[in-house]
């Protein structure tokens, strides 16, 4: 397992994380979940910027506090808040990058750079949302990492430059032994990209699912409060009251598409999953 | 840590204008001014360098920069040290640019002999600079530049505040006599002492900055 994360817990005033998690070995992990729901605080606790009060952390098998700095070499990061100093040119990076990791691949950096239209004689305040979103990400797989951590690697930016971001790690994966743990409050996004997911939500990990698996057999089931009676709920994961009657979100839409097929059924969407799981109540 | 000491030079060098402006000011100064006003050239050189120092941390701060710092490979000790160092080194090269053009000055305009006597107070500029900063950092990791550059100029404020003092009520104070008188009669000595202050100084400074710096959350 490439990251561990177990029953790890941090205390805020008004905030609690409790978080288990793992990404295994070639998989693109996502953690997902509204503004304030933890996913920021669980990033920090991994990279080690603040310490849990309780629980374990485990980065390419070791606990944390054992991780070297050869190993940390190993990681690509991109942080939601956090960078190089505004005031460096584009330019400036290679060098830095270049002591900064012994694996750093230069021309190939550059060649990115060129490819996505970055001006090297910037400084890096001067960059659109967008072009500063790339090159921290470039920066994150410029020096062969193992494992990416990525905290909302796409806020903030239009669909062009986000889908060119999600097709940079599609390429990072091709050779199969890497890994990514990424998060985004822009689920769609995902959809395409990740292999499972977590939901978290006021810090703690609410559904752990393969993305295959939702999209193929979650569902949301709109009926009316007659139906709602006369439904068998066994395979309802989650209710929310409607004007019309009840949404209900299932992990078994074949069952009721095959047991009740006048009924409405729209396909499972990490969207309509999270909204379900989050705003909706247990039956 | 040699990329996080190339990143604050390479902040220095955009930020270069400013300090090249400086230096051509000093430059002038140096060459229409008094023998007694050299001692300025020296002084404001080595402490315009010692404030971009102290600076650099704001540039880290900027927009919470200072969490992915200490994301990279080198970590809290790395980024800690690769301060230190910097620090010290850019302190250094400013001082000894500005005895440089303090010498120059001296030899062009008076003579060897009268810059010999001024000699002996020349290391006591880059002392009490490398000394201005072993108290301040602790305080700039501990509250962030925001906040800790007000404290830091209330150090600096306090410490003026108290050499005023001390020369305006012409205080006895033996450490400073005993020093003075050394400074004259053994200037090799004194600047032995003076090291030997700044090295241990610093040493408690670095490991009460490092030991802050292992206990802050980002």
């Amino acid at each position: 397992m490439l990251i561990k994360l177990e029953n790890v817990e941090k205390h805020y005033s008004g905030f609690h994380l409790n978080c288990t998690m793992e990404v295994p070995e070639g998989n693109v992990t996502a953690l997902i979940g509204p503004n304030g729901a933890g996913k920021s605080t669980t990033f920090k606790a991994l990279l080690g910027l603040i310490f849990p009060e309780a629980g374990t952390i485990e980065l390419f098998g070791k606990p944390i506090e054992q991780v070297t700095e050869k190993d940390k070499e190993k990681l690509g990061i991109v942080l939601s808040e956090g960078f190089f100093s505004g005031y460096l040119h584009v330019e400036d990076l290679v060098p830095v990058l270049n002591h900064f990791y012994a694996r750093f691949q230069k021309e190939e950096f550059l060649s990115r750079c060129r490819r996505f239209e970055l001006p090297m004689g910037k400084k890096i305040k001067e960059l659109s949302t967008g072009m500063r979103a790339k090159l921290k990400l470039l920066i994150a797989l410029s020096h062969d990492a193992k494992v990416l951590i990525l905290d909302e690697p796409t806020a903030g930016l239009d669909v062009l430059a986000r889908e060119e971001i999600l097709d940079m790690l599609r390429e990072y994966m091709i050779p199969g032994d890497r890994s990514v743990l990424i998060s985004s409050h822009i689920s769609s996004d995902l959809e395409g990209l990740c292999d499972d997911f977590y939901l978290i939500d006021q810090g703690k990990i609410i559904l752990h699912e393969e993305t295959d698996v939702l999209l193929g057999n979650y569902g949301v089931l709109k009926v009316t409060n007659e139906q709602y009676q006369a439904l068998d709920r066994s395979r309802i994961l989650r209710k929310k009251r409607e004007s019309f009657g009840y949404s209900l979100l299932t992990d078994q839409k074949q069952f009721y598409q095959e047991n009740a097929p006048e009924l409405s059924m729209e396909k499972g969407t990490i969207d309509e999953t999270i909204m379900m799981m989050i705003k909706g109540e247990a039956v | 840590m040699k990329g996080l000491i190339l990143k604050d030079w390479k902040i220095l060098r955009r930020q270069g204008h400013h300090y090249g402006m400086a230096l051509l000011l000093i430059c002038a100064i140096a060459f229409v001014g008094s023998k007694n006003f050299s001692s300025f050239i020296t002084s404001y050189l080595t402490f315009m360098i010692t404030m971009f120092a102290i600076s650099s941390f704001n540039y880290d701060e900027y927009e919470n920069g200072m969490a992915f710092l200490i994301s990279m490979p080198s970590g809290r000790r790395g980024y800690v040290s690769a301060k230190y160092i910097f620090s010290i080194l850019l302190i250094f090269s400013g001082w000894l640019l500005g005895s440089l053009i303090r010498m120059v000055f001296f030899l062009l305009r008076f003579s060897a002999a009268e810059y010999l006597e001024i000699l002996p107070e020349e290391p006591v500029y880059l002392s009490l600079c490398l000394i201005y900063i072993s108290f301040v950092f602790p305080v700039l990791i501990k509250y962030g530049a925001e906040k800790g550059r007000n404290i830091a100029f209330m150090i600096l404020l306090v410490v003026c505040i108290g050499a005023f003092l001390i020369s305006r009520l012409k205080l006895s104070v033996s450490v400073f006599a005993w020093f003075f008188a050394l400074l004259e009669k053994t200037p090799f000595a004194a600047a032995l002492f003076l090291l030997g202050i700044c090295i241990a100084v610093l040493s408690i400074s670095y490991g009460l900055s490092l030991w802050i710096m292992k206990k802050k959350e980002f």
